[in-house]
C-alpha cells in the first residue's frame, strides 16, 4: 500500500529523470529500489524510442523550393515595390507621394505632449519642403519599430530607414540610415542603403532635426507625439478616400477563400490608374491571382463594393478585403493563374498589359 | 553554420538567401510536427509555409536573448495550428489523413496511439522526443510556465502509455502497472 502511495507520488518525478532533470533524492531512492517505477521508466524511454522511430520515417528529408522575394513590410516598403515591381510611372509615384505631404498638416491637431504618455511619434521627413513622408514609430508596437522608405525628389530618390534605438524624458534617440539616388532608384539601390552605416541621433518632437544626405543636402526631421497610432500614418492612403475615375486602390488587402485567409499584405498597398488598372497577388503554392477593371480571357467576373471584391472560381468564394474603397466601378475580373511563380515580391499594380506581360502569363 | 542572431540580422533586413537557407533547414520538420497537430498532412503544410511567410514578412517578433530561432517558429507554428483549430467547425471532426501504404506497422501504431491522445498532448510529446525541445523551449513554444511543462509531459506520456499497452496486452504484452 505504502510502495504503490510512493509509486503515485513518484510517477511524475519519473517523466523527470526521462528527461534527464534532478529529482528529489527520497524519489531517486524510491525509483531505484521499486521495480514497478522501473517499468514505468523504461515504458516511457521505449515510447520515445519509437516515436523518434516512427519521426524518422514522418519528417519528409527536403523542403519544396519556395521562392522568397522581397518582403513587403507594411507601409514602408510600398515604395520598394512601386519602384522595382510595379509599372505605375515614376513620376506617378512621385505624384502619390507629395499626396501624402497634405496629410501631414494635421498632425499637429490630434498631436499630444510627450508627458500625456504619449508613446507613438510621427515624423515627417522632408527634402527642401519639396516633399515629404511620414514615419510612424512606436515603443509599444513592434510592428512600427522602424520605418523604411523611398520618395522622390526633383533630383532623383531619397531612402531612408529610422529605427526607434531608446527614449529619454522627451527626447528619442534615432538610428538613421539614409542614401540618396542621383536620378532614381535602381534595383539594389535600396539594399546598399540597408546595408550602410547607421547615424545615431537624439530628436525631440517639436523641434527640428537636420541630416545631411549626400548628394542631396539637409533633410529635415520633423515630428509630434501621438497617444494611439493614427490613422493616416497607419493607411497609406490619399486624402480623399473616393478612388478616381478608372482607379483601382488596394490599401492593405487580404485576400480570402472562405473564411481562409491566402494572402495578407499585412498593411502594404499598391494601386494602378492607367487606362487598364489592374492589381495581382502572389499566394504561394496557388499561384497568381489578378484583380482588373477590364476581362481577360480566362477570367471570372466579380463584384466590388466599398472595399471589398467578391467573386467564385470553381465553386469557391473568394473576397479581397481592403481598409479603404477600391473603385468605382461595380464590375471586376479576376483572373487565377495556379502554375504563374512571382515576378519579385508578393503583389503589384500598374497596367494589365504589363502585368501579363510582367507574369508572363498569355493574352 | 552562423548562430541565430546573425542570421535574425541577415532575414530582418530581408536577405532571402539567408531566410531560405533558415527555411530549408527547418520546414520538414515543423510541417512534421504540425501534421501530429493538426492530423492533416496538407494543413500541415499550409500552416508551415503561413508562419514561414509571417516570419519573413513580419521579422519583428524574435529575441534573440530569449530563446533560439527555432524554438521561436514552432511556436509561430503551434499559434497557426490553434488557429486552424478554432475555425474547424464544432460538428466536424477535423480531416485525418488516411495512413499511406509505406508506412510500416509500428509507425502505423504508434500513429494510432497519438491520434487517440488530445492535441495537446500530443504536441507536447512530439516537440519533447521527437525534437528534443527543453523544458524552457517547450515553455515558450506552448506560452506555458516551466513547471507546467513538467507536469503536462507526464500526463501526456501517461496517457500514450496507457493506450500504446493496451493493444500490446492483446498480442501479449504484461500487465505490469494499473
Amino acid at each position: 500500500m505504502e510502495d504503490r502511495m510512493n509509486c503515485d507520488e513518484a510517477a511524475e518525478f519519473v517523466s523527470s529523470l526521462c528527461d534527464g532533470g534532478t529529482i528529489p533524492r527520497a524519489m531517486a531512492e524510491h525509483i531505484a529500489s521499486c521495480p514497478l517505477c522501473q517499468a514505468r521508466l523504461h515504458e516511457y524511454i521505449e515510447l520515445g524510442m519509437e516515436l523518434r522511430q516512427a519521426a524518422s520515417l514522418e519528417v519528409p528529408t527536403e523542403a519544396k523550393d519556395r521562392v522568397w522575394s522581397s518582403p513587403s513590410r507594411g507601409v514602408r516598403f510600398w515604395w520598394r515595390k512601386g519602384w522595382e515591381t510595379t509599372r505605375i510611372p515614376k513620376l506617378g509615384f512621385a505624384l502619390l507621394l507629395v499626396g501624402i505631404t497634405v496629410l501631414t498638416s494635421g498632425l499637429t491637431a490630434i498631436g499630444v505632449r510627450a508627458h500625456e504618455r504619449g508613446n507613438v511619434v510621427v515624423l515627417n521627413i522632408a527634402s527642401k519642403a519639396e516633399h515629404a513622408t511620414p514615419c510612424p514609430l512606436s515603443f509599444e508596437d513592434k510592428n512600427y519599430a522602424e520605418c523604411t522608405g523611398s520618395f522622390g525628389t526633383h533630383s532623383g530618390a531619397l531612402n531612408y530607414r529610422i529605427k526607434l534605438l531608446s527614449r529619454k524624458g522627451d527626447r528619442i534617440e534615432l538610428g538613421v540610415q539614409m542614401k540618396f539616388a542621383q536620378g532614381g532608384n535602381s534595383p539594389g539601390t535600396f539594399k546598399a542603403m540597408m546595408d550602410g552605416p547607421e547615424k545615431k541621433l537624439w530628436f525631440e518632437p517639436g523641434k527640428t532635426l537636420q541630416i545631411d544626405a549626400e548628394g542631396l543636402g539637409p533633410v529635415a526631421v520633423t515630428g509630434e507625439w501621438f497617444d494611439h497610432m493614427p490613422y493616416f500614418a497607419r493607411m497609406d492612403v490619399e486624402h480623399n478616400l473616393e478612388p478616381g475615375p478608372n482607379e483601382l486602390r488596394m490599401i492593405s488587402p487580404i485576400l480570402l477563400r472562405g473564411d481562409r485567409v491566402l494572402f495578407d499584405a499585412n498593411g502594404g498597398s499598391a494601386s494602378a490608374g492607367q487606362p487598364k488598372p489592374a492589381f495581382w497577388v502572389y499566394v504561394p503554392g496557388d499561384g497568381i491571382y489578378i484583380l482588373s477593371l477590364s476581362s481577360m480571357p480566362g477570367s471570372v467576373q466579380g463584384h466590388a463594393e466599398d472595399n471589398r471584391v467578391s467573386f467564385e472560381i470553381a465553386g469557391q468564394t473568394y473576397k479581397f478585403v481592403t481598409g479603404a474603397p477600391i473603385t468605382r466601378e461595380e464590375q471586376v475580373w479576376i483572373l487565377h493563374s495556379p502554375n504563374a511563380k512571382s515576378p519579385g515580391g508578393i503583389f503589384g499594380s500598374g497596367s494589365l498589359d504589363g502585368i501579363l506581360q510582367l507574369l508572363q502569363i498569355k493574352k | 553554420m552562423a548562430d541565430d542572431r546573425e542570421v535574425w540580422k541577415r532575414i530582418s533586413r530581408g536577405d532571402a538567401e539567408a531566410f531560405d537557407g533558415f527555411y530549408r533547414a527547418n520546414a520538414p520538420r515543423l510541417q512534421s510536427f504540425l501534421r501530429q497537430v493538426t492530423g492533416n498532412r496538407q494543413a500541415a503544410e499550409d500552416l508551415a509555409q503561413e508562419a514561414f511567410l509571417q516570419i519573413w514578412t513580419r521579422p519583428n517578433g524574435f529575441d534573440p536573448d530569449r530563446g533560439k530561432l527555432r524554438t521561436y517558429l514552432f511556436g509561430v507554428g503551434r499559434k497557426r495550428a490553434a488557429e486552424w483549430w478554432r475555425k474547424q467547425r464544432p460538428s466536424e471532426p477535423a480531416p485525418e489523413d488516411k495512413a499511406e501504404a509505406s508506412q510500416t506497422e509500428l509507425h502505423l501504431m504508434i500513429e494510432e496511439a497519438l491520434v487517440k491522445v488530445s492535441t495537446e498532448q500530443r504536441a507536447l510529446l512530439w516537440l519533447r522526443e521527437v525534437e528534443g525541445q527543453s523544458y524552457d523551449e517547450l515553455a515558450a513554444i506552448l506560452e506555458i510556465p516551466v513547471g507546467t511543462v513538467r507536469s503536462r509531459l507526464f500526463a501526456a506520456r501517461e496517457a500514450l502509455r496507457k493506450i500504446w499497452r493496451t493493444p500490446r496486452r492483446n498480442h501479449g504484452g504484461q500487465d505490469e502497472l494499473r
